[in-house]
C-alpha cells in the first residue's frame, strides 16, 4: 500500500473512531456517506463495541427498574411485528421505526392498523373456522396427555360474574409455556366496543399480572382460546379474563372479571 | 432448562420466549442508559423502545467470539441515544459537562462476571494512554460530549481533542486485541 493509500486509510479509521464516539463534522459525514458502509462494517462495529466496553468498565448505569407499562408495550410491539420469532422470515425495515417519526407517534399508527385490523377481521370471517376449531382441539389433548406439568383449572365467577353459568377450563403447561382457555356459555363480545384479556397471576414473577392475550368470542358454540402470554410464567397461581376496551390494556383497573381460574 | 446460545442468536433464529427473556435481562440496563440520556421520562420511553426494535433487527450481527452480549446491547444503545442526541441538537442542554466530570474515573469493578474480563483488559489497556487521552477519552464515552465541549472544559485546543478522542479509542481497540479489518488493511476514503 502506498503512503497515500497508508494515510487516506488512517483518516477514514480516524472518521470511524469519531462516529463510535459520536462526533463527526458534516464534512466527515459527507465522505463516510460515500463510501459502501459494507467497506468499513467490521472496523466500526470494532470500535463502537470498545467504546461500549469502556462505557461498561468505567460508566455502569445503575440499574433502576424499568416501568411495567413500558415492558409490556415494548413486548406488545415484539409480537405484533413480523420478527423472526412469529414465523416469518421478514424483518422489520429499520427506516420503518427509527426514522425521524417520533416513537409514541408510530404506536399509535400501529395501534390504528391494529383497529382496522379488526374491523377487516369481523367484516371477512364470522366466528372461528370449525377446522381451526378442531386444531386447537387436537392441541390442546396433546398438550393434556404429553406434559408432564401441565395444570388444568375450572373456570368459577369472578368478581363480576356473568349473568349466566360460563363453563370451562384453563390448561397450561409451564415448560411448553403454552396453554388454552375453554368456555361454554361465555356471551359473544363486540369487537369494536370491548374485548376478552386473559392475565396471568405469577407473584413469583412480578406483583402486576402477565397479559395472556386478548380475544373475542363470536360462537356461542365451545370455544378454544389459545393464551398467547406476553412474558415468560414461572408460577402462576390463577387465571382471570377481564371486559377491557378494543385492543386490551397494558394494566387493568379489573373493573369487570367476570371469570378467575385460581390454582389449587 | 440450560440453554448454551446466548439470547441474541436465540431472537436471530426465531425463538419467541428469547424476545421476554432479553427484556428481563436488559430491561433495566437499557432504562438506565436511556434515562441518563434523555430529556425526560417520555423521551427515555421512546429511546427504550427504539433500542429494543434496533436490538431485535441487529440480533443476527451479534458475534460471541468479538465479546460479550452486555457489552454488544450497550453499544446498540449507545448509537442509538447517539443518534437521538444528534437528530435534536439538545445534547448541549441535556448534557453539559458538570464541574467534576473530567475528574479521573476510575474503573467500576462491579461489572457482571461476563463482562468483568473484558473490563478487566479495558482498564489495563486505558493504563498505556497518556493522562490527557485518558481524560478526553472517558469525558466523550460518558456523556457524547461534543470535541469542542470537551475542549472548553478542559482548556485544550480543539484539534487536540480531537485528536486525543480518536486516536485514544484506536489505541484501546488495536491494545484490546479487536482485530484489524478491512480499514485496517487498506481500504481508504
Amino acid at each position: 500500500m502506498s503512503q497515500i493509500e497508508n494515510k487516506r486509510s488512517d483518516e477514514l479509521l480516524e472518521i470511524l473512531a469519531g462516529k463510535a464516539l459520536g462526533e463527526m463534522t458534516p464534512e466527515e459525514s459527507n465522505r463516510l456517506s460515500a463510501i459502501d458502509p459494507e467497506v468499513y462494517a467490521d472496523d466500526l462495529y470494532e470500535l463502537e463495541i470498545t467504546a461500549a466496553t469502556l462505557h461498561a468498565t468505567y460508566f455502569p448505569a445503575t440499574q433502576e427498574a424499568m416501568p411495567l407499562s413500558l415492558q409490556q408495550r415494548i413486548l406488545q410491539q415484539a409480537f405484533a411485528w413480523e420478527g423472526p420469532w412469529n414465523g416469518s422470515a421478514k424483518r422489520v425495515q429499520p427506516n420503518a421505526v427509527t426514522g425521524n417519526i417520533p416513537f409514541r407517534e408510530w404506536t399509535a399508527w400501529l395501534a390504528l392498523a391494529a383497529s382496522l385490523l379488526i374491523v377487516i377481521g369481523l367484516s371477512s370471517t364470522r366466528g372461528v373456522k370449525p377446522d381451526l376449531q378442531q386444531s386447537r382441539s387436537k392441541l390442546r389433548s396433546s398438550l393434556l396427555q404429553e406434559s408432564p406439568d401441565v395444570v388444568q383449572v375450572a373456570w368459577q365467577p369472578g368478581k363480576t360474574p356473568f349473568p349466566a353459568v360460563v363453563r370451562g377450563d384453563v390448561v397450561w403447561s409451564n415448560s411448553k409455556q403454552n396453554g388454552f382457555m375453554r368456555f361454554v356459555g361465555i356471551p359473544k363480545n363486540d369487537p369494536t366496543k370491548e374485548q376478552y384479556q386473559l392475565w396471568i397471576i405469577d407473584p413469583s414473577r412480578d406483583a402486576e399480572p402477565i397479559d395472556g392475550g386478548v380475544f373475542d368470542v363470536t360462537d356461542a358454540e365451545e370455544q378454544l382460546i389459545p393464551i398467547q402470554a406476553k412474558l415468560q410464567v414461572v408460577k402462576p397461581v390463577a387465571f382471570a379474563v377481564t371486559i377491557e376496551k378494543p385492543g386490551g390494556v397494558v394494566v387493568s383497573d379489573q373493573e369487570r372479571l367476570p371469570l378467575l381460574a385460581p390454582l389449587p | 432448562m440450560e440453554r448454551s446460545e446466548s439470547i441474541l442468536e436465540r431472537i436471530a433464529q426465531g425463538d419467541s420466549l428469547a424476545v421476554s427473556d432479553c427484556l428481563r435481562k436488559y430491561g433495566n440496563l437499557v432504562w438506565s442508559m436511556a434515562r441518563r440520556w434523555s430529556s425526560d421520562s417520555a423521551d427515555a420511553e421512546d429511546a427504550a423502545q427504539e433500542i429494543f426494535v434496533d436490538l431485535w433487527q441487529s440480533a443476527s450481527r451479534y458475534r460471541p467470539h468479538a465479546g460479550n452480549e452486555t457489552t454488544f446491547v450497550m453499544m446498540i444503545a449507545r448509537r442509538r441515544l447517539i443518534d437521538r442526541l444528534r437528530q435534536r441538537q439538545t445534547r448541549s442542554a441535556l448534557l453539559s459537562l458538570s464541574e467534576d466530570q473530567g475528574d479521573f474515573a476510575a474503573p467500576v469493578h462491579s461489572n457482571p462476571a461476563e463482562v468483568a474480563d473484558e473490563a478487566a483488559k479495558a482498564a489495563a489497556c486505558m493504563e498505556q494512554l497518556t493522562e490527557q487521552t485518558q481524560k478526553v477519552l472517558l469525558l466523550s464515552i460518558q456523556s457524547a460530549a461534543s470535541h469542542s465541549e470537551i475542549a472548553k472544559h478542559l482548556d485544550l485546543p480543539l484539534g487536540s481533542v480531537k485528536s486525543f478522542a480518536r486516536r485514544g479509542l484506536l489505541m484501546l481497540r488495536d491494545c484490546m486485541g479487536r482485530s484489524p479489518k478491512a480499514v485496517s488493511q487498506g481500504a481508504t476514503l
